[in-house]
């Protein structure tokens, strides 16, 4: 099966100290690399979570893919050709293809329009083909499981729930083939959350779309993805199947942070905390591997050496010299 | 949840009441309509042209006939405050209108592009505000001659740095919100989202500092008037009426009255509504649920 | 067993808007016993946030606590106190950690400055005051804290920043913490960190918390009891082990079965509880939780009290009691 999306090496840099003063210190850090060189591929109708903490980059990473960010190294390939991000008329056809879903339901739509015209948006952009604009809203914001009503509605008038499935009605408009979800449930209680998780499937499904989420909750992706990326300080330090990967978690970030949910279940109370101490700032990236200053495993190779991505078989791999699977 | 549509709803929540419901931002809105009220029905409201001469009436205090009484010409002053009030209105309105006009696309254009672009106009704006606004006046006024376009373009020259700045501002704050990736990320390109995602959202603020421009701007014209670089005779302005009243006023303080006061009420008036409005759309005052 | 630190007693309290008048919490009644960890959990909504500026009387001015209600605090009903009651009892007897930690740091005003102000109730020199700030601030995990102690807020990363508001409010020994969402804006490996720095400071704390949080995890982690509340009641009130091995209130075990974490992995949807909250000015007759309950037999009809439906276990509803 081809890959609907690839990301080869992308790297994603940003500019923190302007000219003079870089002259003037010229050991202080000027850039900092928010993602570095991620490489993983979606195929067509699958669902991917990508996970990771702040400063893990994946909300870099994810607006990298759509062309928000610019790339400063690697590649990003949409069905097999490489998209650039940077020329907006380059992008134009991917637009088409890829819709997104922002973290913050009611701030992502434009507060001053009406939910009918937030929704068909895209198809205004890109052109309607004849298609009655009107008929589409309707069409739309009754598959996301909103009536005809809401259409007159204006954002601020929307709970989160609802401005949520108004995103994802507005991501499927021009029917993509991938819609990038970043933090789907943040926010939301948790008896609703399964409202978009199960909209998101059952579209899924139906449309035949592949869906990348990106979010910091575990639970929730363990529960809605096929497979999974593990994001460390702009890296990617794990990724594989969902289901193994949690069963035997290979890198020790991954294994501390499947143990720091904390589980509904007194009986299953931790002793200590998995994972100690605090994410590094960017701007100060620990040498050799990056996780060393925090993993309980750390040797002495690990403050010395970065540690190679490889292939574990079966769609796994891991950057870890001693991974624990 | 909210029901739109519903009368009750819409007056309530509607900023006419918001308005009427602060004490001063009623008064501002009475005084404003008094204004145009009497500026547009300047010629019904009294019988008297602001222009003929009635040399045997000159200087009466007002009475039954003249209200406000009679300048040094004969003329009504009533009616030259009515049709001042024209003038006022005409040139605040049209300068500012040009002004805003102007200073939002220029400052779309530096908040929302390049850099560099951004940089420039930067410049050109400062560069143009650091001009002294008198001399600047005084220099247009000896080369173009004294008239109320005159006045307009030297407001608009002066203020659409102003704008620009504040919309430059409005605007690199709205371009890092998520609706504007959103709109990004689906594609729009920069006219569009300048055109339907910002300038709606920040027409509001611009709108009721306009309105506080506004009093400013008649408060120039009337200045520049009462100096004599303003309009020409003998159409009136409040300032020329101020002029002409202020070298008889030993005879009689009623034309200076009938001239200053219509100023001071203008300025209270757009400065209450300014400042009501402002109140009502600050987002940062929490309404209650 | 002494005598529970706080109790609540008929709390009812309304918010006055233009829509009507918001009935944010009925009939309130709770004891936060000595030496214990009570959670309460709920959704937006529920009213956490009104019982929690209730107790530290810091309801907005369109608010109304009805008569008949009480706070016993210390032999002294909070509902009554005055500005010099308020004034011993914050800070020294009841402290608060929020979700922010910028709500209780200063951000133009050292650490060393901040803490050793909050200490101008005690008359010991300046030097027994700031030694006694370090000791906290080595305690609740702040690395070389005699030096970083007079730097500034905004040098502390976000879970730094957490771990001195604790240590602020545990600087003077109260006899209750509130924690309001402490860890909410903390990534989870923090926010495991932080738990167990609650865990263990409460050993040697000498007094309770009342932590709040919409996180069941957490509140499984860390609490001897949970208070469950929804749309301004208190519908469960039991302990940690009974509440989720044994919950009674048809609106906890949907929870309960909400919760992904609770979930076996992979395949199926996820439960929800469909419908929404009941509007709080026009609230309907008898059980609030009726509309969305799939459970509900004509007694629901009724206003519902608090009964127990077993040791140390109280429910509000009719059908959890008699048929468990």
């Amino acid at each position: 099966m081809a890959e609907l999306l690839e990301l080869d090496g992308l790297g994603v840099r940003y500019r923190v100290m302007g000219g003079w003063r870089a002259l003037l210190t010229p050991k202080a850090p000027r850039f900092v690399d928010a993602v570095l060189d991620a490489t993983l591929q979606v195929r067509a109708g699958e669902t991917y979570g990508l996970v990771g903490e702040s400063g893990s980059g994946k909300t870099t990473l994810a607006r990298a893919i759509i062309g928000l960010v610019p790339h400063s190294a690697g590649q990003v390939r949409f069905r097999g050709r490489a998209i650039d991000g940077r020329v907006d008329s380059a992008m134009r056809p991917v637009r088409r293809e890829i819709g997104m879903m922002f973290q913050d339901p009611v701030a992502s739509l434009s507060p001053r329009k009406t939910v009918g015209s937030l929704v068909v948006e895209p198809l205004r952009i890109h052109g309607a083909k004849g298609k009655n604009l009107a008929e589409e809203a309707q069409r739309l914001i009754r598959i996301v499981g909103l009536d005809a009503g809401f259409l007159r509605m204006y954002p601020h008038q929307l709970s989160g729930g609802q401005a949520r499935r108004v995103g994802v009605a507005r991501a499927l408009a021009l029917g993509p083939a991938l819609v990038i979800a970043d933090e789907p449930t943040a926010g939301l209680d948790v008896s609703v959350q399964g409202e978009v998780l199960n909209l998101l499937a059952s579209l899924r499904q139906s449309q035949n779309m592949a869906l990348l989420i990106v979010t910091h909750n575990l639970p929730v992706v363990r529960h809605v993805s096929d497979r999974i990326g593990i994001m460390y300080l702009g890296r990617l330090v794990e990724q594989g199947p969902t289901r193994e990967v949690f069963r035997k978690p290979a890198h020790p970030y991954t294994a501390g942070l499947i143990a720091a949910v904390p589980q509904p279940d007194p009986d299953l109370r931790r002793a200590a905390p998995p994972i100690e101490g605090e994410i590094p700032s960017l701007r100060n990236r620990p040498s050799g591997c990056e996780f060393h200053t925090r993993c309980k495993f750390a040797r002495e190779r690990c403050r010395a050496e970065a540690p190679a991505y490889r292939a574990l078989g079966d769609a796994r791999g891991v950057s870890c010299h001693f991974p624990l699977a | 949840m909210a029901q739109p549509g519903r009368w009750s709803v819409v007056w309530k929540d509607s900023t006419l009441r918001r308005v009427l419901s602060d004490p001063l931002g009623a008064l501002g809105l009475v005084l404003v309509m008094l204004l145009v009220v009497g500026a547009v029905g300047a010629d019904w409201l009294t019988p008297f042209s602001p222009t003929g001469l009635n040399i045997r009436q000159r200087l009466q205090p007002p009475d039954l006939v003249h209200l406000l009484g009679t300048d040094h010409l004969g003329r009504d002053i009533l009616a030259r405050v009515l049709h001042g009030g024209r003038v006022a209105l005409y040139v605040s309105i049209v300068s500012v209108g040009v002004a805003l006009f102007l200073g939002c696309l220029l400052g779309m254009a530096a908040g929302y592009g390049p850099r560099w672009l951004d940089n420039t106009m930067i410049l050109v704006f400062d560069a143009i505000r650091s001009f002294p606004t008198v001399l600047f006046a005084l220099a247009v006024v000896a080369l173009v001659g004294p008239s109320l376009e005159t006045i307009i373009l030297i407001v608009v020259v002066t203020t659409t740095p102003v704008y620009g700045r504040i919309v430059r501002t409005l605007t690199l704050s709205l371009k890092t919100q998520e609706f504007i990736l959103a709109e990004r990320a689906m594609g729009a390109g920069p006219v569009r989202v300048l055109a339907q995602h910002v300038l709606p959202n920040i027409i509001g603020p611009l709108l009721i500092l306009a309105s506080m421009e506004i009093p400013v701007v008649i408060a120039i014209e009337a200045g520049l008037s009462f100096l004599g670089l303003g309009v020409r005779p003998p159409t009136p302005s409040w300032g020329s009426i101020l002029n002409d009243g202020y070298g008889f006023i030993r005879d009689t303080p009623w034309p200076v009255i009938a001239a200053g006061v219509p100023i001071i009420l203008t300025t209270l008036g757009f400065t209450f509504l300014g400042e009501s409005l402002r109140d009502i759309f600050d987002p940062r005052l929490q309404r209650e649920p | 067993m002494s005598a529970p630190i706080l109790q609540i007693r008929c709390l009812n309290v309304a918010y006055r808007s233009r829509r009507g008048r918001l009935r944010a919490l009925r009939d309130v009644h709770l004891d936060i016993p000595a030496n214990r960890i009570v959670g309460i959990v709920g959704e937006s909504g529920c009213g956490k946030s009104t019982l929690i500026s209730t107790i530290l009387g810091l309801l907005a001015p369109n608010a109304e606590v009805a008569s008949g209600g009480s706070i016993q605090f210390d032999g002294l009903d909070l509902l009554k106190a005055t500005v010099a009651d308020w004034t011993r009892i914050r800070g020294p007897r009841i402290a608060t950690v929020f979700q922010d930690p910028m709500t209780s740091l200063n951000p133009v005003m050292s650490i060393a400055t901040q803490m050793i102000d909050i200490q101008y109730r005690t008359s010991e020199p300046a030097a027994e005051k700031r030694r006694r700030a370090v000791e906290m601030l080595d305690r609740v995990g702040i690395p070389d804290a005699a030096v970083r102690i007079d730097e500034y807020a905004h040098r502390f990363s976000g879970g730094m920043r957490q771990r001195i508001a604790i240590a602020m409010a545990l600087l003077m020994r109260p006899s209750l913490l509130i924690a309001d969402e402490p860890t909410t804006a903390l990534d989870v490996t923090l926010e495991a960190q932080i738990v167990h720095l609650l865990k263990s400071l409460k050993r040697e704390l000498d007094g309770s918390i009342l932590f709040v949080s919409h996180n069941l995890g957490l509140i499984a982690e860390l609490c001897d009891e949970v208070v469950v509340m929804y749309a301004g009641e208190v519908v469960e009130h039991a302990t940690v082990r009974d509440l989720f091995h044994r919950p009674r209130h048809p609106y906890t075990r949907l929870l309960l079965a909400c919760d992904p974490a609770r979930v076996a992995e992979g395949g199926g949807p996820l439960q929800t509880i469909p419908g929404g909250l009941p509007d709080l000015a026009a609230l309907p007759q008898g059980c609030v939780f009726r509309s969305r309950c799939p459970d509900g037999i004509d007694a629901c009809q009724a206003q519902q009290p608090m009964r127990p439906a077993a040791a140390d276990h109280e429910v509000r509803c009719v059908r959890a009691v008699h048929h468990g």
